[in-house]
């Protein structure tokens, strides 16, 4: 999920792209059984608070995500250390999440990635001091084999690579067909990324407009 | 991957679904170009494949290198599951406020090649490790890619794993502050000499919360970083104050 930093969108669509993980840590909180339980049930009520405040998406690695379909309750249900994923549209929302998370106190690793001048402005709201940033540089080396920005708005908010602009385009061209609608191929293009990362409805946004292009 | 030709019905359902277009479609035929094909295993989860025909062949080392890299459903064998065992690189700043991997004074260097959408052979990876090794960077301890390192000295990947194809893989590294300007300007230059992509993350303790010790030098190089980044937010307990 290193990817999350590099997600490509101009200022304006990335103050629609909040995402949020909890991050338990190798070697502290898998350490014997009862540190395990006491990870997944701490887990679980971050996961509650982040779910309450109206996420977009929200899943975990290896346990699927709502976006896809799943039940929040069945994505939880799988005993995983991996904590979780969510992502918010709204920066009223992300904050009231990050004010409670601040309040349960829980001391686990939480990790946002969006406009760093956005995060930052809540972090000061909510009385947080950032520890560690991961900046992106952006892309180096062959550029000229990239897909077109558009599409790159889309594959890059998958975290492991997985949906590919050629998925993109054969959506695009059913939408312009009247085969299926914008929301629904936006359902059918995040189906390859199940672990909550992906931002439906910034794809909704631009599959409007790559679905008007000649 | 294959395609069983015995009873593939050529209806071209898997083809849009391949992460970097390994999967054709002519006249005749819908082939995998095993070559191009990274073993992700997207074509299968997404297809609705009506006859079975797409399938996962058993993979032996190395071809097995290419689907612990691309499949992010498969896992890593044990001794090198260092995170969830799944993906590509490690808990990098996620967990830095209680791990304390990257301290004051410290850059980590994540470069994930083949990103967005290009695919990578592992050789462009050894590219990058032997430049970082140049600039004096200490490699990332307990990551997949380090761990493929066969020749540490020199930093060259095993012998029989240069020539395999992924999705994409993460380098990372670690360096002093002092030695970020040179890190990057070999970089540079590395990345002249590749045959695909890569997207670069500088990872950095902040300075009171808010202020970048790398801002000053990657500005002072004419370069800029996104607008967009990702923030571990210091909640971890007890929280690595180094």
């Amino acid at each position: 999920m290193t990817h999350s930093a590099h997600r490509l969108a101009t200022e304006e669509e990335l103050q629609k792209d909040y995402v949020l993980f909890v991050r338990p840590a190798k070697g502290f909180d898998d350490v014997d059984e009862e540190t395990v339980s006491k990870t997944l049930a701490k887990t679980r009520e971050l996961a509650d608070i982040a779910y309450q405040h109206g996420p977009v998406n929200i899943g975990r690695t290896g346990a699927n995500c709502t976006a896809q379909g799943e039940a929040f309750e069945t994505i939880m249900c799988k005993k995983k250390l991996n904590g979780f994923m969510s992502v918010f549209t709204e920066k009223q929302r992300f904050k009231s999440v990050l004010k409670e998370f601040k309040e349960k106190d829980a001391g686990y690793s939480v990790v946002a990635s969006g406009l760093t001048e956005e995060v930052f402005e809540v972090c000061r709201e909510v009385g947080l001091t950032p520890h560690t940033v991961l900046y992106s540089l952006g892309v180096w080396g062959k550029t000229e084999l990239l897909p077109e920005t558009d599409y790159l708005k889309i594959t890059t908010l998958c975290g492991h690579s997985m949906v590919p602009p050629k998925t993109i385009r054969h959506f695009v061209e059913k939408i312009r067909k009247g085969e299926i609608s914008i929301e629904e191929a936006a359902n059918k293009i995040a189906k390859p990324c199940p672990c909550g990362i992906f931002n439906p409805a910034r794809t909704v946004e631009v599959l409007k407009k790559l679905s008007e292009l000649d | 991957m294959l395609i069983d030709q015995e009873t593939c019905i050529r209806c071209g359902e898997c083809v849009f679904t391949c992460t970097l277009d390994a999967i054709y479609q002519n006249d005749d035929t819908v082939a995998i170009d095993r070559e191009k094909c990274v073993e992700c295993g997207n074509c299968l989860r997404v297809t609705e494949c009506p006859t079975g025909a797409l399938q996962q062949d058993e993979l032996a080392w190395p071809r097995i290198v290419r689907k612990y890299f691309s499949d992010n459903q498969f896992k890593w064998p044990e001794g090198m599951r260092y995170t969830t065992g799944y993906g590509r690189g490690t808990e990098e700043c996620k967990t830095n406020d209680r791990t304390g991997k990257f301290r004051y004074g410290q850059v980590g260097v994540v470069v994930e090649l083949g990103r967005p959408n290009t695919g990578t052979y592992l050789y462009n990876a050894e590219k990058i490790i032997q430049t970082l090794m140049k600039a004096g960077a200490e490699m990332g301890e307990k990551s997949p890619m380090t761990a493929l390192i066969g020749d540490r000295e020199k930093g060259l990947l095993r012998e029989d794993i240069r020539g395999e194809r992924v999705l994409s893989c993460i380098v990372e590294a670690k360096i002093r502050l002092e030695n970020l300007e040179n890190t990057l300007n070999l970089l540079k230059e590395a990345s002249n000499e590749i045959d695909t992509v890569f997207s670069l993350g500088l990872v950095t303790r902040m300075i009171n919360g808010f202020e970048s010790p790398i801002e000053p030098i990657i500005s002072k190089m004419g370069l800029q970083v996104r607008p967009n980044s990702k923030i571990n937010l210091g909640l971890g307990k007890p929280l690595c104050n180094d």
